[in-house]
């Protein structure tokens, strides 16, 4: 029962008259990637908004750790949740070294110095995530993929116990993508983070996961261990779209493609 | 690069660049007060401003005495307030651009601007008497409050503030409110060219009651975003990050659009709407200090004190003819903005 760090409990959501999340129960396991399917418009976003507190439920709760997310303050929130988001513009001049020392802001007191160990953690942060030759280059310089790498080493050095991720390598080669998500997957492995990521490549989220929820219009379709859910009747369910699923690949994971008539 | 700076974020408040501009501040106050009409020298107005302060009178019927009530009656209240002005607009304008993440807002860009125009120009068409000579701020400075209010009201959506929709509101209300102008001057027959006046800025015969008043807003709004000066950081982000950081920034918009709005309102309530400064100085800064805003703020403010101060000096004594100070500031800052806007936009210091 403690395993649960994340618990969220009929969460309903609406913008004005249009209902985006229609009482929505789920537990996120600790040390567990999770991977979040769904067609557009189905509410992943909005699922992610209120789990950082950004929006707030027309009724429902979520528990982090067994506490009310409303007796968390804003602080409080900062140091157990990250996001890396699906828009990531950034209109000021800022440098890449700037912005990933925001994710650091939390544990800083406002107006003190930064100290030694946050200046470790930010640089570890940019070795890691093989950002040392944009360190000094300022964001609005970059490409669309530059760029999320930057958001995303911006969230990592946040270094919560929950890591939410907004379609987070969407822009990014396939290189990058696999070498941020291996990164992460360590996280969760060593370091017992939990991880909870909206994907569009159905193939990467059947790589990575551990579990998958489903969802479509604001219900959850299905939701387990990947290799229980990540089958052709629920995947079709989802996108209405027909597919095929293929092989138990080397890795014993399952892999898809679309099927188009 | 002026970007290229190792471990920027561990100083605060400008370093360098924040005290090279404040003995700029004082050598250009003192210089300044010795221009005009009557010339009097550095090392007079120095010994003056002393005497002044520890409150010793020269000799009455000197030289020194007419200069002494030069500078202290007529010349000091004129340039401190141009300079607290030119602060305030500065800072309003890191502000307005920080928290509608837009480098091209400005203070006037909510129509703060043209509420307090259109509260001046009522007062000045009907020649309201019964406040006296602060008729006319007073009913800028509510004129501009009323319209804040306005705008904040057509852009909330159930307790959120987005900037688009803060903007968007700011264009309508100030579209409306220019007709309305446009109205009053039509049926103001002789008085028009009162209201153009003020309309285009002047800090001629401002008094110390007027220094003390922009003075107070301009530091009481100081220290407010100063505060909250590293979570402004944080919205260049978007919301939604801000929002996992830590920071309301519904709430946070809400509470530095009151403060920018309010020193923006008193600035224009005394003296008449100056324009480029509140937009080309948070450019030029952000240029040589880069955007942190915890830097950004107060260099800003002392960066546009020294440059209102200079831009009344010149209309006031170099120029052959007074001419408005808000024609000036658009005259010289228009073309410079372009400048630095075209410069810096081809290495991409704009998105
Ligand atoms: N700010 C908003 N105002 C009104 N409706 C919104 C807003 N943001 C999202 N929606 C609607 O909510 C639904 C879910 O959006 P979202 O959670 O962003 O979907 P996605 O699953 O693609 O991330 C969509 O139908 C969208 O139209
Ligand atoms: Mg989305």
């Amino acid at each position: 029962m403690d395993k649960v760090i994340l618990a969220l409990n009929k969460l309903t959501f609406n913008y004005g008259n249009n209902r985006v999340l229609n009482n929505i129960s789920l537990d996120f396991e600790k040390g567990k990637f999770y991977g979040v399917l769904g067609p557009n418009g189905c509410g992943k976003t909005t699922l992610l908004d209120i789990i950082i507190k950004y929006k707030v439920p027309v009724s429902g709760n979520i528990k982090i750790k067994n506490k009310y997310i409303k007796e968390y303050s804003n602080e409080e929130i900062a140091k157990t949740v990250s996001i890396v988001p699906q828009d990531f513009y950034i209109n000021f001049p800022f440098t890449v070294e700037n912005i990933i020392w925001m994710g650091r802001y939390p544990y800083i007191p406002r107006f003190s110095s930064p100290g030694e160990e946050n200046k470790e953690i930010v640089d570890r942060v940019i070795e890691d995530l093989e950002l040392c030759d944009l360190r000094n280059k300022l964001i609005t310089k970059l490409s669309g993929g530059e760029k999320q790498r930057v958001v995303f080493a911006r969230a990592i050095a946040q270094n919560t116990p929950i890591l939410l991720i907004d379609e987070g390598t969407s822009n990014m080669d396939i290189r990058h993508s696999i070498y941020i998500l291996n990164y992460v997957k360590n996280l969760v492995k060593n370091y017992g983070k939990t991880i909870i990521a909206v994907f569009h490549n159905l193939n990467l989220a059947s790589l990575y996961c551990d579990n998958l929820v489903f969802i479509k219009n604001g219900h959850i379709i299905a939701s387990g261990k990947t290799e229980k859910v990540f089958c052709k009747e629920i995947i079709e369910d989802t996108f209405d779209v027909k597919c095929h699923i293929y092989g138990e690949s080397s890795t014993g994971k399952k892999q898809m493609i679309w099927n188009i008539q | 690069m002026p970007m290229a700076r190792k471990n920027r974020a561990s100083s605060y408040w400008g370093g360098p660049t924040f005290l090279i501009l404040f003995l700029v501040l004082i050598v250009s106050l003192i210089i300044s007060t010795g221009k005009g009409y009557i010339k009097i020298s550095p090392s007079t107005v120095v010994d003056i401003l002393y005497r002044g302060i520890i409150g010793e009178l020269p000799d009455k019927g000197t030289n020194l005495e007419i200069n002494y009530y030069v500078i202290w009656q007529v010349r000091l209240p004129r340039i401190l307030t141009a300079m607290v002005v030119g602060g305030s607009l500065s800072m309003a304008g890191v502000i307005f651009q920080a928290i509608l993440v837009n480098p091209l807002a400005d203070p006037y860009t909510l129509g703060v601007s043209a509420g307090a125009a259109f509260g001046a120009s009522i007062a000045l068409l009907l020649n309201i008497p019964f406040l006296g000579i602060y008729s006319v701020s007073i009913f800028a400075f509510f004129g501009a409050l009323l319209t804040l209010v306005a705008v904040i009201f057509l852009s909330s959506n159930s307790g959120d503030i987005s900037s688009n929709n803060l903007i968007l509101s700011g264009i309508i209300v100030s579209a409306i409110l220019a007709a309305c102008i446009s109205f009053i001057k039509y049926i103001a027959d002789e008085r028009v060219s009162v209201i153009i006046f003020w309309l285009m800025g002047s800090f001629n015969s401002k008094t110390w009651i007027e220094f003390f008043v922009v003075s107070i807003s301009t530091f009481i709004g100081f220290l407010i975003s100063f505060y909250f000066s590293r979570d402004i950081n944080l919205m260049t982000l978007g919301d939604r990050s801000a929002s996992a950081l830590g920071i309301r920034p519904s709430r946070l918009r809400i509470i530095l659009l009151i403060t920018a709005s309010m020193i923006t309102a008193v600035s224009v309530s005394v003296s008449g709407i100056i324009g480029f400064v509140g937009l080309v100085v948070p450019h030029l800064m952000r240029f040589i200090i880069g955007p942190d805003n915890r830097k950004l703020l107060p260099v800003s403010t002392l960066a546009g004190a020294v440059i209102l101060l200079w831009a009344d000096t010149i209309t006031r004594a170099f120029l052959p003819r007074e001419i408005p100070i808000g024609v000036l500031t658009a005259l010289i800052g228009g073309p410079f903005f372009c400048f630095i806007f075209k410069r810096r936009k081809n290495i991409g210091f704009y998105g």
